[in-house]
């Protein structure tokens, strides 16, 4: 009987030595996430500079949380965004809402949005967690 | 035999003296004076003349379907438009012998109770309309048109309208929609011409060999024309021979000539001695046909029993040498240039075919497209507002059944196999 | 049964009038076939041969929009040779289609898309590069053109050629290269250019007004009323968010419009959401106008227009809904205790407006639009109707082009319609009376020399015209009535003009003509100085019932009208003026006259969306809705009550017209108490006997014409 208990604290010591440790110190240590982890959205652009968004408002009609805007324009002489005609003039993303499902990145005709693996984004307030089209758009 | 270029030894047959001296304006006279309004249209029918346009349809038949009711304004439109490739009859015919038309427009207006008459002439016709115009001022101040003609009560005024070159004004209702000054656009049927035509009146539209086949057949009766030709194409019919023969031009033969003879004897043979590939016998707009349909007969039923279709008679005989997609690629082109864009099928469809046409003979088609091109012109053909839908498929089903090989080729070997500049439908090319 | 018509369609039975296309009896037996350039208000034309069906004894497939029914047909729609060339066709359309439909305003509500969806190919066999052109093209400020995505199926020409008659654009060069274009230097300057938007079976023609500025799925569609003139057409408001509204839609009112919108209606959707609106009460201290909360204003207001005593006025408006003018009057006659009330400042002829309620209240004007299509001779008297009243004027010029009516046009200038008219007779201004007598006169035979400023052959030509007439539409504007010289004269004179013609046997349906959305409704529920709601005459008797109704003795003598009010106020007459939804001091002929009388006042209050002429002279200043933000009934030109509904919220800090009365009344401590909107309806209906036994459930979509029994 003493045997059994021993062997029992045996594991128990074991997984207490032995094993390695699986918190990590964050932020100062990051681990690393699986290439298809879905976290913040970025807007992409052209090579030459050009947003890629067309405003066509489709992501937000994907969106299940309804957590995206878009309030479209067109592009005017000296005041181009992207190319074609229509380009975003408001592109708004609540944050908290989302369910990061990647639906809008599944409608995106252009493939200008993408959920990349950016996770470090809370905040203190609830304003701050709407993302304007400034802060998804890359750099 | 020859009935409307019976005159075409006689000088100056266009000079209105020396057609009244070998007997013109008898046949006017003949119909005012003796003959009632039915009596012309009975005698039109059991002529048995068909129009000579390409569809040939009874000419007494249409003039039958006009009201009778004396207060209605009624007209006749002479399709002189003759726009269809490999056609140049009607040219002649009023060049020639500007007034047998007149004669002919003369009577069947009296025959269906119009007292105005349009001769609707193709616009780079300037040379036939600026005679026409002739013909019919010497006609008037000689009493044959105008007022009170030959001394009875029947007014007519002729005049000469001349179109602004595009190939869809050939169509009937186009034809109308263009003399009334707008869009010349194919017009919905029903209804039909002869109860609501020009300006919203009964109309009858002839072809001008119809017109100038009348005064001949209100002569010598309609039993005799009916003795002409076979049994249900009678008469005679112009052909216009061009391509690769010896003596290109106009002939008229008797309905139901074999082909053969046509090309051989009439039209002096193959240029240059070569064999001859492909002929289409009734403007670009019917099927073409090969060396193994020389012995079918010119008319109206053999035509269609030998795949093809008499047409306006207008012989494109195609050598050897030619390319056949070229050939068909220069058709379609027209079609797609023509195609007045009123349906979706022609407008869409006639384009699509170039592209791929283009493709094939430039080298970069790809096997799937002969197929493709097939399904297209079957999609064209009989879904299409006017038969101008139908027409744009034709040279291309017909090529492709004829000569799939030589698609196939073009297509294998990347490019035409006739290289240089032979074949006669290089043109636009 | 020589009308009717048997025919089979997929196999089954259906007997149709004769005449009746192919497609029509199919959608009566709920067949579906996919269109384009088909529709129902328009001429066939068979151009994009999308509906082609089998018909039994046709070699060819036919075109199931054009094509007549006959007895004993037997049409297919549902064979496989069916459904491929539906296919086909679309395959043909869409290979030089751009597929840009997410930048595309129409992609979500397509035809394109969603018959290609439900009938089209599932992939192109097209390998060739598309058709180009330039694009977008301005065809006008209002409407743009994008050619690359036209399917050429002429509906626009169509529309502006058949029904419109404005050939303003047309099909240019031909085949592949066809595209819809305008003649050089004559830009799209159509009336009724936005109807085209709507036509428009692909993102081909669009509104410059509403391009980019919402995707179909993103909008709340509400049934409502345009707001701009006395037709009444009916409109669906389309919203974002229900916080902007985007555009209006047609909303076909077979009745009323006919399915159409004039371009005035339909794109001045933009000052609802215009950043100039206002949105907080605003009180004069000092000499400027400031901000301030409501119960500041309104107590302002109503001490304002308290202290004036009986030298107060009240001007409702034309194109605020019944229950506001409603209660407004109520107001006005109750709480500030004065019959000064009336729906314009403009200067009014005497006995104008007895004029009028004599013919509302006897029946004389008991005519309705749709009689303009029955009848053989429509009469238009005083009204450049193409630009008062845009879609009436599709229904006249489709009754003289269409029907063969005859027009008589009498107006002073050559306006629009003169060159449909078979008489057109430019009568001099003020003359109108003498018109009118000079042609009842000469219809009896008696012409005279000359009459209204016309000679007397003119005269006679429109009354021989009228003499073969079976059926009369005589449209009276109220103008000619109401601020001609004499009111009651003129109308006299059409009276027996309508009487010897009815003694003819001709039947005459006169209808009055009113310009703004509810001029009509803002007479019918007591803007007027002279009578109390329902064109009760202010007397002793009426002035017992009314008291009965609302249970408070409103004020027994007859008020001074809009335009006495104004001669009063140069004079210290009246003191104090409460203005709803209205500008005055600019819209008028006379506002020049107004805004000097009103610089005189005592005391203004306005109620309106913007700080117009009038509200910068105001003392205090009530922000309102637009008729977006409530809900309630205008009533139109042909006496139709019609429901509007709400179909945003109220911007920031404006409220309702009626909320605001309901508060002012509150703050001077009167008992008006209404649960809801129909509340207020509930109680026009009781006092208005005209509205006797409407609900707003009754009205419907479509709304109810009030009856007038002659």
């Amino acid at each position: 009987m003493i045997a059994e208990l021993f062997k029992g604290l045996a594991v128990t010591m074991k997984h207490i030595v032995a094993r390695k440790r699986v918190t990590v110190e964050y932020p100062e240590v990051r681990r690393k996430l699986p290439p298809r982890a879905r976290w913040r959205h970025v807007l992409l652009r052209h090579e030459d500079g050009l947003e890629r968004c067309i405003g066509c408002s489709l992501c937000a009609g994907a969106c299940p949380a309804h957590c995206i805007l878009v309030i479209a324009a067109e592009n005017r002489e000296g005041a181009r965004y992207s190319p074609g005609e229509r380009y975003a003039q408001v592109y708004e993303i609540n944050e908290l809402r989302c369910i990061f499902c990647g639906y809008c990145q599944d409608a995106c005709p252009v493939e200008a949005i993408i959920l990349r693996d950016i996770i470090d984004f809370s905040d203190y307030s609830r304003t701050a967690e709407i993302y304007t089209k400034d802060m998804l758009l890359a750099p | 035999m020859r009935i409307l270029f019976k005159h075409l030894d006689v000088p100056d047959i266009d000079d209105m003296d020396v057609y009244i001296r070998e007997g013109g304006y008898k046949a006017l006279e003949k119909a005012l004076k003796e003959m009632s309004p039915d009596g012309v249209i009975q005698a039109v029918t059991k002529s048995g003349l068909r129009g000579r346009g390409g569809a040939g349809f009874p000419t007494g038949k249409k003039w039958a379907f006009i009201p009778k009711d004396p207060s209605l304004k009624k007209y006749l439109c002479c399709n002189a438009d003759e726009s269809e490739p490999g056609t140049f009859k009607d040219r002649e015919l009023i060049v020639r012998n500007p007034h047998q038309l007149i004669e002919g427009m003369a009577i069947c207006c009296y025959a269906i109770g119009s007292e105005r008459a349009f001769i609707y002439i193709r616009g780079e016709y300037i040379e036939p309309a600026r005679k026409m115009e002739q013909a019919i001022a010497k006609a008037s101040n000689r009493g044959f048109l105008g007022e009170r003609i030959l001394g009875t009560d029947f007014n007519l005024q002729i005049q000469v309208y001349r179109g602004a070159g595009a190939y869809i004004c050939g169509e009937e209702s186009a034809l109308l929609n263009s003399l009334e000054g707008i869009r010349g656009e194919p017009r919905l049927r029903p209804p039909f011409p002869a109860i609501k035509g020009l300006y919203e009146s009964p109309t009858v539209i002839n072809n001008v060999e119809t017109l100038a086949n009348v005064p001949h057949i209100v002569l010598n009766g309609g039993e005799w024309f009916a003795s002409i030709g076979t049994e249900k194409s009678t008469g005679t019919k112009v052909v216009s021979m061009s391509g690769h023969v010896n003596n290109p031009g106009n002939y008229e033969v008797d309905m139901g000539t074999p082909v053969r003879e046509i090309i051989f004897e009439h039209a002096g043979g193959i240029l240059g001695g070569k064999r001859l590939k492909a002929y289409v016998p009734g403007g670009s707009s019917v099927p073409m046909l090969t060396e193994k349909h020389l012995d079918v007969g010119l008319d109206f039923e053999s035509m269609l029993a030998a795949g093809s279709m008499l047409g306006s008679a207008g012989f494109m005989v195609m050598n050897e040498d030619t390319c056949i997609v070229r050939a068909t690629l220069n058709m379609a082109r027209f079609y797609a240039h023509e195609s007045c864009g009123k349906c979706t099928p022609c407008r869409e469809g006639t384009s699509w075919m170039v592209e791929m046409l283009e493709s094939i003979e430039e080298g970069t088609g790809k096997m799937g497209y002969i197929d493709r091109l097939v399904d297209i012109a079957n999609n064209i053909n009989g879904r299409s507002f006017c038969a101008l839908g139908d027409a744009s498929a034709m040279p291309v089903l017909s090529s492709i059944e004829h000569f799939r090989d030589e698609y196939e080729t073009h297509v294998s070997e990347r490019g035409c196999p006739f290289a240089g500049d032979r074949g006669f439908a290089l043109r636009g090319g | 049964m020589a009308d009717e018509v048997n025919l089979t369609i997929d196999g089954r039975q259906i007997t149709v009038p004769k005449g009746t296309l192919v497609i029509e009896a199919a959608k009566k037996l709920g067949i579906e076939i996919p269109i384009f350039c088909y529709h129902p208000k328009m001429e066939p034309v068979g151009a994009c041969r999308q509906c082609l069906v089998e018909i039994e004894g046709f070699p060819k497939p036919q075109v199931s929009c054009s094509t007549r029914v006959a007895d004993g047909m037997v049409v297919r729609t549902n064979t496989p040779e069916v459904k491929q060339m539906w296919e086909i066709v679309l395959e043909f359309l869409l290979i030089n289609h751009p597929l840009d439909c997410p930048v595309c305003d129409r992609g979500g509500e397509c035809p394109l898309q969603d018959n290609t969806f439900r009938y089209g190919p599932p992939d192109s066999r097209f390998e060739h590069e598309k058709r180009h052109f330039e694009k977008p093209v301005a065809l006008s400020s209002l409407v743009v053109l994008d050619r690359e995505r036209c399917i050429l199926c002429f509906r626009c020409v169509r529309f502006q050629r058949e029904i419109a008659d404005q050939p303003d654009i047309q099909v240019f060069n031909r085949g592949y290269g066809d595209y819809i274009g305008i003649f050089p230097g004559r830009p799209f300057d159509s009336n009724f250019s936005g109807n085209t938007i709507e036509l428009c079976p692909v993102g081909a023609l669009l509104s410059s007004v509403f391009r980019f500025r919402a995707r179909p799925w993103e909008m709340t569609s509400t049934e409502s009323i345009c707001p701009n003139c006395g037709v009444g057409c009916n409109i669906r408001v389309n919203a974002r968010n229900f916080r902007r509204v985007v555009r209006y839609l047609s909303r076909d009112n077979p009745e009323v419009d006919g399915g159409w919108l004039c371009d005035r209606g339909r794109f001045d959707s933009t000052f609802i959401n215009d950043p100039e609106r206002l949105t907080k009460p605003l009180v004069r201290r000092n000499g400027e106008l400031r901000e301030a909360t409501w119960e500041e204003a309104l107590e302002a207001a109503v001490d304002g227009m308290k202290a004036a005593g009986l030298r107060a006025a009240g001007i409702g408006s034309a194109n605020r809904t019944n229950e506001q003018n409603y209660l407004f009057q109520k107001f006005m006659r109750l709480v500030i205790g004065t019959n000064n009330i009336d729906y314009t400042m403009e200067p009014m002829a005497p006995g104008g407006t007895d004029a009028l309620v004599a013919g509302l209240t006897s029946g004389f004007f008991s005519g309705s639009i749709r009689d303009v299509a029955s009848s053989d001779v429509i009469v238009s008297f005083g009204s450049d109707i193409s630009q008062e009243l845009p879609v009436l004027d599709l229904w006249i010029k489709k009754a003289v082009r269409k029907n063969g009516s005859k027009l008589i046009f009498a107006y002073p200038l050559r306006a629009e319609l003169a060159k449909y008219a078979s008489s057109f007779l430019p009568y001099s201004y003020g003359k109108e009376a003498g018109f009118a007598a000079g042609l009842a006169a000469a219809f009896v035979g008696k012409a005279p020399e000359q009459a209204g400023g016309l000679s007397g052959d003119e005269i006679e030509s429109a009354a021989k015209i009228l003499s073969e007439a079976k059926i009369v539409a005589l449209l009276v504007s109220r103008s000619v009535i109401e601020s001609a010289p004499d009111g009651m004269e003129t109308y006299r004179a059409l009276e027996s003009l309508v009487g010897t013609l009815e003694a003819r046997g001709a039947r005459v349906q006169v209808m009055l003509l009113v310009d703004g959305a509810n001029t009509q409704g803002g007479m019918d529920v007591g803007l007027l100085p002279g009578y109390y709601p329902g064109y009760r005459k202010i007397d002793e008797s009426s002035c017992s019932e009314i008291a009965e109704l609302w249970g408070a003795e409103p004020p027994p003598e007859p008020g001074l009208t809009g335009w006495d009010v104004v001669r009063e106020a140069r004079n210290g007459g009246v003191l104090a003026l409460w203005v709803m939804g209205q500008d005055p001091a600019r819209d008028l002929v006379r506002a020049k006259e107004i805004a000097e009388a009103l610089g005189k006042l005592d005391f203004l209050v306005v109620q309106d969306y913007f700080l117009t002429e009038t509200a910068r002279m105001a003392n205090v200043v009530l922000p309102s809705c637009t008729f977006a933000e409530t809900k309630g009934t205008f009533t139109n030109t042909e006496r139709r009550v019609q429901r509007i509904n709400q179909a945003i919220y109220p911007m920031s800090d404006s409220d309702s017209d009626t909320d605001i009365i309901l508060k002012a009344a509150f703050t001077a401590g009167a008992q008006f108490e209404y649960g809801r909107i129909e509340s207020i309806f509930e109680e026009i209906a009781r006092v208005v006997p005209q509205y006797g036994g409407l609900t707003f459930d009754s009205i419907g979509p479509f709304g109810r014409q009030w009856e007038v029994r002659r």
